[in-house]
């Protein structure tokens, strides 16, 4: 098949198959239509929350956003002060995950705006689907996903600093040791991006950022990084980095370079930030939340707090500034040391952690051991916001392999399937 | 759009390699079929193998009187060894692997099919038979890779580059095993006229230019014969002259060839000189002196494309700014 993804620990091994579940997940097209929007309306929020938050923090002034969460949010980087990034976006793309609880409700679990994967399964699976049911697909009902590497670079180019026809977009990866090189390698191919690792990378003295080529130096318009923050510059950030461009920081503040994501935009994707988003839409909208958030627990907040530790048996805690389901306790399965190690973790350390109530997660049909067995399954979608926003049809879903587990990480031994959306009329 | 400085590098290393482990699975499996036929203590033993790959002195600090099967592993399989098959094999798809962006898909995808094949058959002690079926396999394999990359490949740049990393390997690889053929039929021992001629029709299976020796020369397999071919011949894809002139072609199709393009010249000039020389009437010596400098020169041609075109020689300050 061709589609690996790589896992730290696992030694000098660096490819690692993906497995992949043939039983497609379908979603009825009237309720995905409804979800799209939502989806939509909160990247726009969350763009205008983070442009708001660099600037005149107009959020924080009028007593919507409290002063204390922004000062212990990890996501916000000094350096981004003052910065208009072009069209105001800070977030171009987006992966929103969502869950669908016990009543059928569907909740957006997290917002991923630093550096979202999973974009490339999403494409390669349906690739799979269509070889093995291309009867289904002939009757014409199912959307189709494949457009996204052209949007993408359409979301891309419109935020180049310079306006030429052809804007030069190249995709900044860590490198072949990173776990999601496959996509970077795949949009790159499918977007006739240049994929680059930092040391392509040259910041000039007019403060341009230029790619290194065969002829010579060439000015690089937008970066799609697919580094963290932190490793974007060694100057500014992490100086320990060798993945980054040295000035990359200074030559993107002037509006010499268009980075996507831009840097700071995971102010908005930590899990304190995320139970503020309901508030943050109608103040920034004036629209109520088409998608509810799951309730959400604030361990900064006494109350909250006392809740929490009360009932850290009923509820699944998350550190506020982690990915990848790493560091997270789930208090129902969780042995009583565990539980323990929280309470202590969750007292020294308050504002670094959220509870939310274990939801009943739905599940979906799935391939084990050639029966069909209910896994829980949750959903990524794809957001883009350019000069314009659009969404992936579906998105990724992934699924909880083992028996009874919740946790669909790709670095935790999930897997996925094909999402379908269908029954869209005419 | 230009090709980046560190892809190109890639893809000419990549395709250096490739090249590399094909010659060199050619050269194994010809050398283990010949060993089959040759008589007892006839010079044909695997230390000349060994030494044509150019891996003689770490076989001997590491191994001394090895078997013919443990002199076999150390270059199909022996991951330690920097120019058997495998990790010749491992290194293409190394630096392949970053450059896999350019390369069309299905190139990419076969080159994993052959590090697939380097990991189950070569690496693991099997019977020789075993390893020269799987030595055919990688053969095979590559030659599907050139035809996918011929293929489905626009020349631009990246092909470019390919191209010429694939023609140097392939002069590089001629003429040491001419330089070997050379040095072990001068051998007092191997003077039988049969011997000789095994030899050098060993010469011509493992660069597969029997057949095309064959058409082309129609004359007994002499060994004057078979050099003048294997140097001499325009036609001939695995001919040295025929090897210069596509290598010449990539390069000045490049930007601001002219370092390399002036590399090229000694070569061109030595392969003229080659009339005047004794090489027909095979004065050993003179044969092997010739060779010497043609390498050398080969790996002039290689670091003046080095210089021109791969990152570690890009200046940093903008002298070198293309018209943007």
């Amino acid at each position: 098949m061709g589609i690996t993804f790589t896992v730290y620990s696992e030694g000098t091994n660096i490819d690692r198959a993906w497995p992949f579940d043939i039983v497609p997940r379908t979603i009825a097209w009237r309720e995905w239509s409804r979800i799209q929007r939502g989806l939509k309306q909160r990247l726009a929020a969350l763009n205008r929350f983070i442009d708001d938050l660099y600037n005149a923090q107009r959020v924080v002034t009028d007593g919507v956003f409290p002063r204390e969460v922004l000062a212990g949010a990890k996501g916000f980087l000094e350096p981004c002060v003052g910065v208009r990034p072009p069209l105001g976006i800070w977030a171009h793309v987006c992966g929103s995950d969502l869950v669908r609880g016990g009543d059928g409700t569907v909740f957006v679990l997290e917002d991923n705006l630093r550096v979202p994967s999973g974009v490339s399964y999403m494409l390669e699976n349906r690739i799979v689907t269509k070889q093995v049911f291309p009867e289904l697909f002939r009757a014409g009902s199912i959307l189709p996903v494949d457009d996204y590497p052209s949007l993408l670079l359409d979301t891309l180019s419109d935020i180049s600093p310079r306006d030429v026809e052809e804007p030069r977009v190249v995709v900044l990866t860590p490198g072949i040791y990173n776990s999601a090189y496959f996509e970077h390698a795949y949009l790159a191919q499918r977007m006739g991006a240049d994929l680059v690792e930092g040391a392509d990378l040259e910041v000039g003295r007019d403060y341009s950022v230029y790619v290194r080529t065969v002829r010579g130096r060439e000015r690089v318009d937008v970066i799609y990084r697919r580094i963290n923050d932190t490793s974007l510059d060694p100057r500014v950030l992490d100086k320990d980095s060798l993945l980054g461009v040295p000035g990359l920081i200074e030559a993107w503040r002037r509006g010499k370079v268009a980075l996507a994501n831009a840097p700071g935009s995971g102010v908005a994707d930590d899990k304190v930030v995320y139970a503020y988003v309901p508030e943050l839409i109608r103040y920034y909208l004036g629209e109520e939340p088409i998608i509810p958030n799951v309730p959400t627990y604030l361990c900064s907040d006494d109350e909250q707090r006392e809740y929490v530790l009360d009932h850290i048996d009923e509820l699944v805690v998350k550190p506020a500034n982690e990915s990848g389901g790493y560091g997270l306790l789930i208090g129902p399965q969780a042995s009583q040391a565990k539980r323990n190690e929280f309470v202590r973790l969750i007292r020294s350390e308050p504002r670094n952690y959220i509870a939310q109530p274990t939801l009943d997660i739905s599940t979906a049909p799935t391939l084990v051991n050639n029966e069909l067995v209910p896994r829980h399954v949750d959903l990524r979608p794809f957001i883009l916001q350019g000069k314009s926003l659009s969404v992936t049809a579906g998105g990724l879903t992934r699924v909880a392999l083992p028996e009874g587990s919740l946790v669909v990480n790709s670095s935790q031994g999930g897997g996925s399937k094909d999402t379908w959306i269908v029954g869209r009329p005419g | 759009m230009s090709l980046l400085a560190r892809v190109a590098e890639r893809i000419y290393w990549g395709s250096r390699y490739l090249e590399r482990a094909e010659n060199s699975a050619r050269t194994v499996t010809v050398q283990h079929r010949q060993l089959l036929d040759l008589p007892a203590g006839a010079s044909a033993s695997w230390q000349t193998v060994i030494a044509t790959l150019g891996a003689n002195e770490t076989f001997r600090e590491r191994f001394d009187d090895p078997s013919d099967k443990l002199a076999m592993w150390y270059l199909v399989g022996d991951e330690q060894n920097p120019s058997s098959v495998a990790r010749c094999i491992r290194s293409a798809k190394e630096n392949f692997r970053t450059a896999r962006d350019i390369l069309p898909q299905e190139a990419w995808h076969a080159v994993t099919e052959l590090e697939l094949v380097a990991q189950r058959k070569l690496r693991r002690r099997l019977a020789a038979r075993s390893w020269c079926e799987a030595l055919d396999t990688i053969v095979e394999i590559s030659q599907r890779i050139n035809g996918l990359l011929a293929g489905s490949m626009s020349r631009g740049l990246g092909y470019q580059f390919l191209l010429a990393g694939r023609h140097l390997e392939r002069m590089d690889m001629v003429t040491r095993v001419l330089d070997n053929a050379v040095l072990r039929t001068s051998d007092r021992r191997s003077g039988s006229i049969i011997l000789q001629r095994a030899i050098w029709r060993g010469v011509l299976l493992s660069l597969s230019a029997y057949q095309m020796y064959r058409q082309q020369v129609r004359r007994q397999i002499y060994g004057r014969n078979v050099i003048d071919f294997l140097l001499t011949d325009e036609n001939f894809p695995r001919a040295v002259h025929y090897n210069l002139d596509r290598l010449k072609r990539a390069i000045i199709s490049l930007p601001r060839p002219r370092a390399a393009r002036e590399a090229l010249a000694p070569l061109f000039e030595q392969l003229a000189a080659l009339d005047d020389l004794e090489a027909k009437a095979l004065d050993a010596p003179a044969v092997r002196r010739w060779i010497d400098a043609f390498q050398a020169d080969l790996a002039g041609v290689h670091h003046a494309i080095e210089g021109q075109w791969f990152p570690s020689a890009l200046p940093l300050d903008g002298s070198n700014d293309a018209a943007v």
